[in-house]
């Protein structure tokens, strides 16, 4: 038996010289149905919780989830009553909700025409990898059809070592020597790519799903840079990934540096939000940005800013990016005069007369649920939430609502169960409507100020931007105030709890 | 002189392969800490993100613990222990190691013509009066080997042939002179302290095979253990260079000394225990395949991030990092 050490020597072998390649595959028919169904899902809203789209969509999704990171061709495992019954339930939405039917129809029809076609595009491209090992070890994110899976593949080639590993055994394994993993990265445990286990690691998966891999350093409140800016630090780390084989992947290498400013920075940000209550911090990330300035964005699913976004020399846009997929080297439009919050005032003009009502009963709840998140513990009140029927109670969305910037649950019931927890049940018209015109004021401000800054954007030499990565655009005067594009050229990988002020704050690097 | 691992191989028997660099850098880093665990006023932190952890503790530790056997013990503690064993009251109950034998000790009564070389010695009695109260002279340099008896109530034999003491380890003999190795083996002190999974660690400590190839070209096997001398696999007899804290250890309270150097096997161990050795220099081994491992890192970017001091722009002495290997080092107040 081998010494192990040596064992544990061929995992630092690998360390030093591994190689990645992400293979994206098209597939026009699959890729809409992928796209259909989602979007599908979204229109039906609230009556997507109806046992009628439920069952529909359970048995879509079950059969988009098999095929995106199986090995199946698009025909097998597909029973006829399940065809049957996605078809009668089509059928039956004419009747009991006609406003989706034609929608129904599209995904339905898209399903159909699936079933019919033995393509299995995932398979096909992984018989054609050029072999690297004698063994070949696939990893499978889903278990649950590994034995068909197994008898196709010893079908169709049979002269192939092929061995059907768990992820948990790629940690065990010392050297694999060579991995396929099918379906995205983010199906699989970071660890297969940042402590490998083999020396040639293939994905394989569909050119739609997200196969972004992202490697970087752990450590550290850092800043992320692009490939080739890596600079002397306390930070070791040798880059194991340097190419890709697919032209469409995405595949990105990138490390940090942090400078003593943005450590001081994070530092007297984060042990100044110690005091602050539970309701009132957020989970943020630091952004450095153009001439040594800095801001810290929220994280989560929900946030989002402005990117100006300069698409050739003519074509100018402003768009809402969410912040996960913010990119260095994106413009980033903040707020720079302190004190004129834009959306505010002009959504305040297009509620006219009514505002200081709407804003006035906004406020009522908001400030009773703030009183009540100070007198008692974020989970008792989540608790208390839950125990009134509440489904969206938990702490992130409780910090939002509590929030003056934000609304409040979407859901009418969401909204009077935590009405009746605030005990302010008898004014949930009154709240409701409020906070429903608000929402719309604010969505109408927002789409002006786009508009507005697209349009200054598109009669302005944008040069100065992309040469200084920064431009400060003037609002016309009826929104007042000023908007400032700045490049991203760091991105923290660190995330930290901060309270809600600091966050959308640019800040100067040379005051830390 | 500066320690070398050139001569230790991987194997026993007639199957002897080099160490590979990696290995190397956890030596290294070892021996710099042990220097670094001496400054009073700060200690020095380590957090190492690895592909596997296996190997990265005890080797980082052999480094740790050769480079105090290597120094052996200060003039300064000689005298301050000597000064010690001469201020106690006569007929103090000692265990008195010499060579490959362990004696019980009395210290004597009578302390006169103790001057040798103008060399002050201390007498104690290994035999009683009816068996000549055979003496022994215990020079400054010998302070170490004598250690106050736990059980003060003992007697002394009228023929004493002391009690054999297991013998020298190979790879201690190997790496050390013999004035090194009666340093070693003379008192228990603890280096390094483990906080991780004994299993592990004996498996890596007293089942792998290593051997030393001496200037003759012939190998003598030996396990890691050999020098780390971890308590928890040595006999009671056996003095011991460093322990694994286990459950009865966190529950009674960990007393860690300034000197010790305390190592998180793990990101479990660094989760679980740190705050019961924190304030002394530590090495955070985190393997990056376990599933605690997100949490070990945000936790160790959060206390770099507020407690840390000064620059750690002075990383130089860390040397190559291997491959795949992420190092961060910060310093933190006593």
């Amino acid at each position: 038996m081998k010494h192990p050490l040596l064992q544990v020597n061929e995992v630092y072998k690998i360390q030093a010289s591994h190689l990645i390649g992400i293979h994206e595959i098209q597939h026009e028919r699959f890729e809409e149905f992928c796209r259909q169904l989602p979007r599908f899902h979204n229109l039906l809203e609230e009556d997507a919780s109806d046992e009628h789209w439920r069952q529909y969509l359970a048995t879509l999704y079950a059969y988009r989830n098999r095929l995106a990171q199986g090995l199946l061709s698009f025909n097998a495992l597909v029973k006829p009553e399940e065809i049957e019954r996605v078809e009668r339930l089509t059928e039956k939405s004419k009747h009991v909700f006609p406003q989706y039917y034609e929608a129904a129809v599209q995904v339905t029809q898209l399903y159909r025409h699936l079933t019919e076609l033995r393509d299995n595009p995932l398979f096909e491209r992984l018989i054609s990898l050029e072999p690297r090992t004698d063994t070949l070890n696939i990893a499978l994110g889903n278990q649950s059809y590994s034995e068909c899976i197994k008898k196709l593949f010893y079908a169709r080639c049979q002269e192939r070592k092929v061995r059907f590993i768990t992820a948990s055994a790629a940690r065990r394994g010392f050297n694999l020597g060579w991995l396929v993993l099918l379906g995205p990265p983010y199906f699989y445990p970071k660890h297969l790519f940042t402590a490998p286990r083999a020396g040639r690691i293939d994905v394989v998966s569909y050119a739609w799903l997200d196969n972004e891999l992202e490697l970087g350093l752990d450590f550290g409140a850092g800043i992320t840079y692009q490939e080739g800016q890596v600079g002397g630090s306390e930070i070791f780390w040798d880059k194991v990934v340097k190419r890709s084989l697919s032209k469409h992947s995405k595949l990105k290498v990138h490390t940090w540096k942090m400078t003593p400013e943005e450590d001081r920075l994070l530092w007297k940000t984060e042990s100044e939000s110690a005091t602050s209550p539970a309701w009132e911090k957020v989970t943020a990330r630091l952004y450095r940005l153009a001439n040594d300035k800095a801001v810290l964005l929220e994280q989560g699913e929900k946030f989002s800013s402005d990117v100006l976004w300069l698409a050739g020399s003519k074509e100018v846009d402003v768009c809402r990016v969410k912040h996960r997929e913010l990119e260095v080297g994106n413009y980033l439009l903040l707020r720079t005069a302190k004190d004129h919050n834009h959306v505010l005032e002009m959504s305040r003009q297009f509620l006219g007369d009514e505002a200081e009502s709407y804003f006035a009963s906004h406020q009522v709840w908001k400030r009773r649920l703030r009183n009540l998140l100070s007198k008692h513990r974020m989970q008792t009140v989540i608790r208390h939430l839950r125990n009134n029927g509440s489904k969206r109670a938990k702490e992130i969305n409780l910090r939002n609502w509590a929030n003056e910037d934000t609304i409040g649950p979407r859901d009418l019931e969401e909204f009077s169960i935590l009405l009746r927890v605030l005990k302010l049940e008898d004014r949930l018209k009154e709240f409701w409507e409020a906070a429903k015109k608000i929402h719309e004021a604010r969505i109408r401000a927002g789409f002006q100020i786009r508009e507005n800054l697209c349009r200054l954007a598109m009669s302005t030499d944008l040069a100065q931007l992309e040469m200084e990565g920064e431009y400060c655009f003037q609002l016309p005067d009826e929104v007042g105030g000023s908007m400032t594009a700045f490049r991203i050229e760091g991105i923290s990988e660190q995330k930290l709890g901060i309270a809600r002020q600091y966050v959308r704050v640019v800040m100067d690097l040379n005051d830390y | 002189m500066v320690l070398s691992f050139s001569t230790l191989r991987i194997g026993g028997g007639s199957d002897h392969d080099s160490l590979p660099d990696w290995v190397y850098f956890f030596l290294n880093l070892g021996i710099e800490m042990s220097q670094r665990s001496e400054d009073a006023k700060t200690r020095t932190m380590i957090a190492c993100s690895l592909p596997t952890r296996s190997f990265a503790a005890p080797f980082f530790a052999l480094g740790i613990v050769s480079d105090r056997i290597r120094k052996g013990a200060s003039d300064a503690e000689l005298e301050g222990r000597f000064q010690m064993l001469t201020l106690l009251p006569a007929e103090t109950k000692f265990l008195y190691r010499k060579r490959d034998k362990l004696f019980k000790a009395v210290k004597a009564i009578d302390q006169r013509d103790t001057l040798i070389d103008k060399e002050p010695h201390l007498r104690v009695l290994i035999q009683n009066e009816r068996g000549g109260n055979l003496a022994e002279l215990v020079s400054k340099k010998r302070a170490m080997a004598l250690e106050i008896a736990a059980n003060q109530e003992f007697s002394l034999p009228k023929n004493t042939k002391g009690v054999q003491i297991p013998p020298v380890p190979v790879l201690l003999k190997a790496f050390f002179n013999v004035e090194e190795v009666n340093q070693a083996l003379s008192r228990s002190r603890m280096d390094v302290l483990f906080v991780g999974n004994v299993s592990k660690l004996h498996e890596e400590t007293c089942l792998a095979p290593f051997s030393y190839q001496d200037r003759n070209g012939v190998f003598h096997d030996g396990m890691l253990n050999d020098v780390l001398q971890i308590k928890n696999f040595c006999s009671s007899r056996q003095v011991h260079r460093s322990r694994i804290v286990t459950k009865a250890d966190i529950k009674a309270g960990i007393d860690v000394s300034p000197e010790t150097v305390v190592v998180f096997d793990g990101s479990l161990s660094f989760l679980h225990h740190f705050h019961e050795c924190r304030g002394r220099v530590s090495l955070i081994l985190l393997d990056r395949t376990e599933p605690q491992y997100q949490e070990a890192v945000a936790e160790i970017n959060r206390r770099r991030l507020s407690k840390k001091i000064g620059s750690t722009s002075g990383t130089e002495w860390l040397g190559v990092v291997p491959a795949g290997v992420e190092v961060m080092v910060w310093e933190e107040r006593f």
